[in-house]
């Protein structure tokens, strides 16, 4: 394909479709494009081909654009069209086969048949039918003409005297010609009066042919013409607009620097003129741009037939839904996206949903749905492939992957649910059990993830089994001109992608919010959410200069396929859409840089890709040195989907841990600012008295008192109350591969059990019952229990926060039932009566927005309140929990908020 | 066209010398797009120390690559008292900083000898040929490996 229709959207805006009941979709219109082409083409060629009726090429490429039209109304279902092509092309095979001369009367007769397909092809732009069409009238006529004029004409070119059969051809041509003129009008009553959708414009637009003979009706057909779709568009090769696009990207850079000169000038003329430069490059760039950019339905519309033909191939019935077909993407990303979308669309097909009988037994409707879907969403645009098959196995997926050595055993049993899905996008991982023709050739979905990738994408899969799979992918709109902040580091400057910006966060350096140590990495506290922290002149390898520590810090979030992290710049400064311009061979392997592009004022920019920052920095930092070596995908989703731990040591070979989210802070405090008050050493904290318990005492750890100046305190603050706990040396913040915890080994007290952190194993501190045994019950805070006397159920696949959870509920004096997945939940409902539900939301055979849901259809369970707690909090999915019939919906963990929850549920209950 | 891809003994034609430290080296005339003075420079952080950083030729990048770095040279120069040479190879234009910039010469088989033994292999990797000329000798840089990282 070099050359494209450039103007199907203006095609749309433009109003062609005469008919108002009737909107031509993609695919015909790409028909009736062609259609028309090859009838001028034809046209063309039978005039030539009178004077030239020897030249066998111009009968060949006549025929070749018969045969284009007949197999393009082959495969839309324009079967009466295809008929009369058909019958066309086999004339025109006779002619070219030399069975059948080439006269003007031939000529006239296929004339005649090309007018009719034109104006088959309008009554299908019309109505969108092409009932009626296949003429066996003219065809019959034709036929019975030819076979006797042929027959004469065979047996003539035996007889001695030619001259006088062909004067007989032309006698028996010209009666088929007088018939030929009823015929075609009587062809276009029988249309007309027939009842079809939008006969009634077509009666009308060929209403007066009817009556007036010939001439009307071409006069009818020109004037139609005029406002067709082959009139709306033309052809422009794609390298042209390819350089157009270029032209104008260096325009749009010019009209930049002639702002910023102007915005410098005495000159109020200067200045207008480039405020007028300025709009009126906006709006040619925003056009030129606009050329490049296609529906998707151009894609999705073709797995319409994809569907069909897969569907009766594997004899699964399955409805395909499309949804935002006119979301607009550049032409080049859709055809770098066509052939993953369409191996996803396969996938679902062949492992995604289930035969029909499969189906009727699983409870299912035999008819599974696949839905394909796009929208914009934040500057990208998002396509969904839903289907509502078997979901994804996590055992299979497991048993291939440790069958293909992609993961290692130890490895496997410490994944969670989310990181075996994205297995599957693992470079040599396929999970048909046979190779089908349909997916499974060796194109595997890591294929997929590296081709989304490179134009700047992203795949994500999620599944639930017996629900379904949902993979999304994220495309960028355009590749060629993007929106991007301006930093400067050491003076330079830098670009970064917009797409990759979260928020710009400015501290002043009194403020208490400022960045946390952890051994040599920093991090931010965000909202509850605890972010590490780069420093670009670190990573680039500039000084910090010193001066700059007094002055505001700024910090740029960014989201790197997932994981979020704060970026120290030295200057923040606006945004400008840059020319993304790739990076000489020199400079590839740099992957801090996206590329580079030329500023306003002429200046050359680097562009920062935010992951390759993050990469370029864990190779010589202590953060996630160890999860360089994890499977692919688990940058990404580390940092949501395992638990972050706060790792320290205390006088034991161990190391410890304490999850991150129970850890209001890290202080450092120094030796001379403890206090006793009662044999109890504590702290002025925060206005307050802190308490410090000594963790190595506690957990009867003997060792070497630290003896340094100043020591390191988790600050944890409980029942409205700080604690400082003192450890020895804090190591490290790192994510735990899952949740799990190793509770046998548990049995010392204050350990709430292990855990497999960074590759090591990591003794979890319950601090809670620390707390509790340093003080005993009765030091601490009276508080009202809500508790007592009262059930909780609490519902959570991870044993490790069912554990905290319980900890919790039973600290309130509640009677504590436990379940790890809704199923469990919902079974033990029955045979217990329960006060309150707090409840997880993604856990396997069934989540909590299905418990909530179940729960909620039983009359008795109405008013029971439920506590959702979890990770997965944002503003759709709490609204999604409220929805599924949650009383409150928090996010994990914090036992304050909890206990609040909880205690104002039970006590409106009571 | 064809004299870009010639190497060694079958190279012959045009090359656009100039002068890094008293040497006289070239490059086929043909690779050689234009010669400009000292432009604004973009410094690239991290990158290979031969890479003095990127210029804006009337819109696209280039990046400028210090030969003497590259083959090994002392690095001597201070404010702007260098050229750039702008070579095309392939699709991609590569800047190289030289000291001056000297005739175009002719050379051929006549002229040719292999690059000499003696010559730090560090500096004789890039070396294609030398040639033979009136008082002096001329080295022809194999433009592919100076390019190639």
């Amino acid at each position: 394909m070099s050359s494209l229709g450039v103007d199907k959207g203006l095609a749309l805006n433009n109003g062609v479709n005469v008919s108002e009941g009737f909107k031509v979709n993609e695919m015909v219109r790409e028909y009736l494009l062609e259609g028309f082409e090859e009838i001028s083409r034809i046209t063309d060629g039978l005039t030539k081909l009178e004077q030239d009726p020897s030249n066998s090429e111009i009968i060949n490429s006549v025929y070749r654009s018969m045969h284009t039209i007949k197999g393009a109304s082959a495969f839309l279902q324009f079967s009466e069209i295809e008929s009369f092509t058909h019958f066309v092309e086999n004339l025109l095979d006779e002619l070219r086969n030399e069975t059948l001369k080439v006269t003007p009367d031939i000529i006239d007769i296929l004339l005649k048949a090309v007018d009719h397909i034109t104006a088959a092809l309008n009554q299908v732009e019309l109505s969108g039918s092409d009932e009626g069409c296949a003429n066996e009238a003219f065809i019959n006529t034709v036929k019975k003409t030819l076979s006797g004029g042929v027959d004469e004409a065979s047996t003539a070119s035996e007889a001695p005297g030619p001259d006088s059969s062909l004067v007989e051809t032309s006698g028996t041509l010209d009666e088929l010609k007088a018939e030929l003129e009823k015929v075609d009008i009587q062809s276009v009553e029988s249309t007309a009066s027939q009842d079809l959708p939008g006969v009634a414009e077509l009666n009308k637009s060929f209403a007066p042919t009817v009556g007036d003979g010939k001439g009307e009706v071409e006069e009818a057909m020109t004037k139609h013409q005029e406002s067709s779709i082959s009139d709306s568009v033309i052809k422009v090769h794609v390298n042209l607009l390819d350089k157009m696009m270029n032209v104008v990207g260096e325009l749009v850079l010019n009209r930049n620097q002639i702002l910023q000169h102007s915005s410098l000038s005495d000159s109020p003329e200067l200045v207008r003129l480039a405020n007028e430069l300025n709009n009126i490059t906006s709006e040619l760039q925003t056009d030129i741009m606009a050329t490049r950019m296609q529906p998707i339905g151009s894609v999705l519309g073709k797995f319409e037939r994809l569907v069909r033909d897969l569907s009766r191939a594997t004899g699964k019935k399955v409805a395909l839904k499309l949804e935002g077909q006119d979301t607009e993407l550049d032409r080049t990303i859709i055809e770098a996206i066509k052939d993953p979308l369409t191996h996803l669309v396969r996938n679902s097909l062949d492992h995604g949903i289930e035969p029909p009988e499969q189906r009727a037994a699983s409870g299912k409707d035999p008819l599974g749905i696949l839905l394909v879907k796009a929208y914009h969403e934040g500057g990208q645009v998002t396509i969904e492939i839903r289907d509502d098959g078997s979901g994804l196995s996590s055992e299979k997926i497991l048993a291939k992957a440790l069958e293909k050595g992609l993961v290692t055993e130890e490895k496997a049993s410490e994944m969670s649910e989310n990181q075996i899905h994205h297995l599957v996008f693992t470079p040599g991982f396929s999970t048909a059990e046979k190779v089908t023709n349909i997916s499974g050739r060796g194109v595997g979905m890591d294929v997929v993830k590296t081709n989304i990738e490179k134009i700047g994408g992203q795949v994500d899969v999620s599944s639930v089994q017996g629900e379904g799979t949902t993979f999304k992918l994220k495309i960028p709109l355009t590749l060629a001109i993007i929106p991007a902040l301006v930093v400067r580091a050491n003076g330079e400057p830098f670009a970064i992608p917009q797409i990759n910006l979260v928020e710009l966060v400015r501290m002043d350096p009194s403020n208490s919010n400022q960045i946390e140590k952890v051994g040599s990495a920093e991090f931010l506290r965000l909202r509850g959410k605890l972010l590490p922290v780069l420093r670009l002149n670190k990573i680039l390898g500039y000084q910090e200069s010193l001066e700059k520590k007094s002055e505001d810090l700024n910090v740029v979030i960014l989201n790197a396929e997932g994981m979020v992290y704060g970026l120290v710049v030295d200057e923040i400064q606006d945004t400008q859409e840059i020319v993304v311009k790739p990076l000489g061979q020199h400079l590839k392997d740099l992957n801090v840089y996206a590329g580079a592009t030329i500023m306003g004022d002429g200046d050359v920019a680097l562009i920062l890709d935010a992951m390759g920052l993050v990469q370029g920095h864990t190779k010589d930092s202590d953060i996630g040195k160890e999860r360089d070596n994890e499977i692919s995908g688990e940058a990404s989703i580390g940092f949501h989907e395992g638990q972050e731990m706060i790792l320290f040591s205390l006088n034991s070979s161990a190391t410890f841990g304490v999850p991150l989210v129970l850890v209001n802070r890290l202080e450092e405090f120094k030796r001379d600012q403890v206090e006793l008050v009662g044999q109890r050493p504590v702290v002025q904290y925060r206005n307050t008295v802190m308490p410090i318990i000594n963790l190595n005492s506690s957990l009867n750890l003997e060792g070497e008192q630290n003896l340094n100046e100043a020591f390191s305190v988790l600050v944890i603050k409980n029942r409205n109350k700080y604690f400082g706990l003192m450890v020895n040396t804090v190591l490290d913040i790192q994510v735990s591969e899952s949740s799990e915890l190793d509770s046998n080994h548990g049995q010392q007290k204050g350990i709430l059990g292990s855990a497999f952190v960074g590759g090591a194993t990591v003794s979890v501190i319950d601090i809670f019952k620390v707390i509790e045994n340093s003080f005993g019950e009765e030091s601490l805070p009276p508080e009202v229990l809500c508790g007592v006397g009262k059930t909780a159920l609490v519902v959570d696949d991870s044993p490790f926060f069912r554990r905290i959870e319980i900890e919790a509920m039973k600290g309130q004096g509640f009677h504590v039932i436990e379940a790890s997945n809704g199923q469990e939940a919902l079974e033990k409902l029955q045979s217990n009566n329960v006060d309150i539900i707090l409840s997880d939301i993604e856990m396997p055979v069934m989540n909590g927005y299905d418990l909530a849901r179940q729960v909620r259809s039983q009359e008795e369970l109405q008013s029971l309140p439920m506590v959702a707690i979890t990770t997965k909090y944002d503003e759709k999915s709490k609204a999604e929990g409220e929805a599924s019939g949650f009383s409150v919906y928090l996010e994990k963990f914090n036992k304050e908020e909890v206990i609040e929850a909880v205690s104002r549920f039970i006590s409106q209950a009571s | 066209m064809h004299a870009e891809k010639l190497k060694g003994e079958d190279l012959e034609g045009q090359v656009c010398g100039f002068k890094i430290a008293e040497d006289l080296f070239s490059v086929p005339v043909l690779s050689v797009q234009e010669v400009i003075k000292p432009q604004a420079l973009t410094k690239v952080p991290l990158a290979d120390a031969a890479v003095m950083g990127l210029i804006n030729l009337r819109g696209q990048i280039v990046t400028l690559i210090n030969l003497r770095t590259k083959l090994g040279m002392p690095d001597e120069y201070k404010d702007e008292n260098y050229m750039i040479v702008i070579v095309r190879e392939g699709d991609s234009l590569t800047a190289l900083m030289v000291d001056e910039i000297c005739d175009v010469q002719d050379i051929s088989a006549k002229t040719y000898e292999p690059p000499p033994e003696t010559l730090d292999p560090n500096f004789k990797k890039y070396v294609d040929s030398v040639h033979k000329l009136d008082g002096e000798l001329l080295i022809v840089l194999d433009l592919e490996k100076v390019l190639k990282n």
